[in-house]
């Protein structure tokens, strides 16, 4: 008799521990997946990925990509004013045309270099690291 | 102890058991019997609008095969993008099943030609299963009011007219089933299931 019910405390402390294991994993892998996502990423995928791509492919032939973009190389001085104005008019990316306007995006300065320099350093691209003087100069000369 | 284990235990038990779902039924509703018993939905009413070939198209073209609505224009430079690269999506999937028809919200400027560039921009090379659709501006409010959503010509919004990112999920009978955000991708994965569903219904 007192062995049953030592076996059911058992049960149950096994039963307990089992649930506060569980819960430790989940509360565990909620925490690990935010910290492994960076700010640069998190304003790339908001702001720019639902047109561009989350690996900078672009949509089909309406958007033009990202990724390995002659385009953005060539126009790097202009970069974080495209993002904060917008640009619309025919626009050549790696030989292909593409006409659709895009929207000035409402960020500030750290967002636009956090932007640039995650497009520079993803997928493949390797444009150099621009600095927050860079991106705050650039705004200052916007035409 | 025990009944807190008893409690989880029937959690578990019901957070198993899967219900057998059916879609609801939108719009305005008609209480038939005397005792209102029978409430009977409103299909969509006669619509007609040319596509992307300068095709007209109507409720007869749609008949038959259920349908997923949305609003946009080719000039947009906000959330359409989004909502077609959704929309898209769905089309990889059930192309076959289900047919699409974006109403552009802009008359003025997308004429057939243009909805005919921007078609064969996200590769949709002709309108068997995809119209992109222009209409007069009035035909287009009263599709909107008829789906339940907005679309309207608003110069102080980017790039003039204000419109709802949603997706209308209407059946093969064209009764509106459903509404998702086109431009949240946890909606759209309810809408893919929908989808699904719908299919089984008929």
């Amino acid at each position: 008799m007192e062995n049953e019910i030592q076996d059911k405390k058992g049960m149950k402390k096994t039963i307990l521990v089992a649930f506060a294991i569980l819960i430790g994993f989940f509360v565990i892998s909620k925490i690990l997946s935010s910290i492994s996502s960076d700010p640069a990423q998190q304003s790339y995928e908001k702001h720019c990925a639902s047109c561009h791509g989350v690996n900078g492919e672009g949509l089909k032939d309406l958007i033009p990509p990202l990724a390995n973009a002659d385009w953005l190389l060539e126009n790097q001085d202009k970069f974080a004013c495209i993002i904060k104005n917008g640009i619309s008019g025919n626009l050549v990316v790696n030989g292909k045309t593409y006409n659709q306007a895009m929207d000035g995006k409402n960020l500030n300065d750290v967002q636009i270099y956090n932007i640039i320099n995650y497009i520079n350093q993803s997928w493949g691209n390797d444009i150099a690291v621009i600095t927050t003087e860079d991106v705050q100069k650039q705004l200052l000369n916007c035409k | 102890m025990k009944s807190i284990l008893f409690i989880l235990s029937i959690i578990f038990l019901f957070s198993c058991t899967e219900k057998p779902k059916e879609l609801p039924f939108y719009g305005m509703s008609v209480v038939n019997s005397p005792l209102g018993l029978d409430t009977i939905f409103n299909p969509l009413p006669n619509f007609e609008f040319t596509n992307q070939m300068g095709t007209k198209v109507n409720n007869e073209t749609f008949m038959g095969k259920a349908f997923v609505a949305d609003f946009f224009f080719t000039s947009c430079p906000g959330i359409c993008p989004k909502m077609t690269r959704n929309m898209l999506k769905i089309y990889d999937i059930y192309k076959e099943d289900v047919n699409f028809i974006s109403h552009s919200v802009d008359p003025k400027r997308d004429s057939v030609e243009k909805l005919n560039t921007y078609a064969n921009k996200v590769g949709i090379k002709n309108a068997e299963t995809w119209h992109f659709v222009r209409a007069p501006k009035e035909e287009i409010s009263k599709m909107a009011d008829t789906y339940m959503v907005i679309a309207y010509e608003d110069s102080t919004v980017s790039g003039g007219f204000e419109h709802g990112g949603q997706f209308i999920l209407v059946d093969e009978n064209q009764f509106v089933r459903g509404f998702y955000n086109g431009l949240d991708d946890e909606s759209v994965d309810r809408l893919i299931t929908d989808i699904k569903l719908l299919l089984k219904e008929e």
